[in-house]
């Protein structure tokens, strides 16, 4: 127990000298982790939110809006209605008025019922809000709709984009596949600065190695305080990026809110958590593997 | 056998006193062809006291390098305790470094460090945790004769008492063997003789020592076991005159300074 404690304290105790005395290189390391593993957490949280874009597009997806002409008469909206309902690929049909549509508008859009005020009437049409059961005749649905007198023209017949999941979609994929292509890359990239910085630390202690080899020094007693080394500059940049990461979400978040308002993004909590936790357990990874590769390459035991 | 051991034939025949230290038909070329040493016999029984001499280059090193398992033979066998080197794992290395108390030409001190902290060093990193390591680390410091040095650093230390620090270091962990390689190579011949003296004890007290020296001078003085070693081969290994009575360590030409 003694012996275990007196251990871990002359294996902290040296790590931290090593980091100080060679400050300039630790520091760069670190700094050049921490702006990778900033990166990694950016694009964590960037695909995060591309993530519920498309979950909420394709939440969308399944349903349809029919948007009707104003002052269309409600026995052609009900002809409609159960015409659309005997439809064996619609599973659900709900009409809309007017004033729905406002009050759905104002709970989604801010100074929406200001913005109404001033225009004195409600520019909103009404609509029919079809469930389906399939996403696949979504287009048949909506060609079919397009067809009918009551619906509205061109444009605005439907709220059908089919691009834009698409477009999210591959978002999401090129995200991910940039991601892993980065991890990789960048990676590696820190886990060779690490080891440039523990082979300099190696050899500012080369004294102190030579001797503990000399008198009998276990092989961990010896290579402990080189990794501890760069688990520790990995931890300082994850907590770097951590942080960083941490103070720059919410405000991303609410931009993007304000830029793109009919996304519905949101700020994640829990998600930024689970980030925090990858930062930690790559920084502490990256700097164990690349002080482990380091003392194997440049500290003959 | 050696000359060493047929000169104690009461010892050498006694089955449960096996050599310390053997080496059998061991020879070491180095990667770059060099042959440096070449069938090489030799036993040095416990508390033996053996010099190594030859001229620089003789192969004195590479021989200690081989014994302490810096390096490993090229061919033949060594034992240290029992134990064949050249088949030894490398996890079993810290454990054959801590029955040897090492200690070379240059003193190995840690500049940063006071004598103190210099001593203390070899037992924090091989018995973390150590009780009464400041007793210890005086202990030693006094065979050497630097307990009143304690806190200053090396670098206000004389050579002598620089290479004194070094051997109290080697002495810390109290092993059975001390290995000395030109130990006195940087020294002046008075000091030289301090060291000298001072190893002389460190054998009275029970711990086999071996001292490579191309100091013809010094090995003179002490009547004690010489290998000679020339050109990679051991070509003498005698008693210096005659061995003492066991257990006097005196030194025969001690005033002789
Ligand atoms: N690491 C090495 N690589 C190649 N040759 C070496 C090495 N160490 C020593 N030698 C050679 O081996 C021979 C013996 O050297 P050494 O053991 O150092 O002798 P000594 O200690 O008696 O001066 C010399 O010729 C030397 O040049
Ligand atoms: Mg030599």
């Amino acid at each position: 127990m003694i012996t275990l404690l007196a251990t871990l304290r002359f294996t902290l105790v040296s790590a931290v000298q090593n980091f100080w005395r060679n400050l300039a290189v630790s520091l760069a390391a670190t700094c050049t982790m921490g702006a990778i593993l900033l990166f990694i957490g950016g694009i964590l949280l960037g695909t995060h939110m591309l993530n519920q874009m498309l979950t909420a597009e394709q939440a969308k997806a399944s349903n349809i809006k029919i948007y009707l002409e104003d002052g269309v008469s409600l026995g052609s909206i009900a002809n409609l209605q159960s015409e659309l309902r005997a439809d064996p690929r619609v599973s659900a049909v709900h009409f809309e008025n007017k004033d729905d549509a406002a009050k759905e508008a104002s709970s989604q859009v801010e100074n929406f019922s200001e913005s109404l005020k001033v225009l004195g009437s409600n520019p909103l049409p009404a609509s029919l809000n079809l469930d389906l059961h399939r996403l696949a005749d979504l287009p048949a649905i909506d060609t079919m709709a397009r067809r009918n007198a009551i619906v509205q023209r061109g444009n605005l017949a439907t709220d059908y984009n089919p691009a834009i999941i698409d477009k999210l979609q591959t978002l999401i994929t090129w995200a991910w596949r940039f991601a892993v292509g980065f991890l990789i890359v960048f990676g590696t990239l820190s886990v060779v600065i690490i080891m440039i910085s523990i082979r300099t630390a190696v050899l500012v202690r080369r004294r102190e190695v030579e001797i503990m080899k000399l008198v009998g020094a276990t092989d961990w007693f010896v290579r402990g305080p080189f990794i501890l080394e760069g688990v520790i500059g990995g931890v300082i940049a994850a907590a770097i990026s951590g942080t960083v990461i941490a103070a720059a979400y919410k405000p991303a978040v609410d931009h993007l809110r304000s830029t793109l308002f009919f996304f519905p993004l949101s700020y994640d909590g829990s998600y930024l958590a689970v980030v925090a936790l990858l930062l930690f357990a790559a920084g502490i990874g990256l700097g164990a593997f690349g002080s482990y590769l380091g003392v194997r390459r440049f500290l003959t035991v | 056998m050696s000359l060493a051991a047929a000169a104690r034939p009461a010892l050498a025949a006694d089955p449960a006193l096996r050599p310390v230290i053997s080496f059998h038909g061991v020879g070491k070329t180095y990667p770059n062809g060099t042959e440096a040493l070449h069938d090489i016999n030799l036993s040095i029984f416990q508390q033996d006291f053996v010099f190594l001499v030859g001229a620089s280059g003789a192969g004195k090193s590479s021989l200690v390098r081989l014994l302490i398992r810096e390096e490993v033979s090229t061919s033949g066998r060594i034992f240290v305790d029992g134990q064949e080197l050249s088949r030894m794992a490398r996890r079993r290395l810290p454990r054959l470094r801590r029955k040897f108390g090492i200690v070379f030409q240059d003193y190995k001190l840690l500049p940063r460090s006071t004598v103190a902290q210099n001593v203390a060093f070899a037992l924090q990193v091989t018995k973390p945790g150590q009780r009464h390591l400041r007793e210890k680390v005086e202990e030693s410091l006094w065979i050497v004769g630097l307990e009143d040095k304690v806190h200053k650093f090396p670098d206000e230390l004389s050579g002598g008492e620089q290479q004194r620090v070094a051997i109290a270091r080697a002495l810390v962990h109290r092993p059975p063997i001390f290995v000395a390689d030109e130990p006195t190579g940087n020294l002046d011949p008075d000091t030289s003789w301090g060291i000298v003296q001072l190893l002389l004890q460190i054998n009275h007290r029970g711990t086999t020592v071996v001292m490579a020296t191309h100091n013809r001078e010094v090995v003179d003085l002490v009547r004690r076991r010489v290998v000679a070693i020339e050109g990679g081969r051991i070509v003498r290994d005698e008693a210096q005159g005659q061995y003492l009575r066991e257990g006097d360590a005196t030194l025969v030409s001690g005033g002789n300074r």
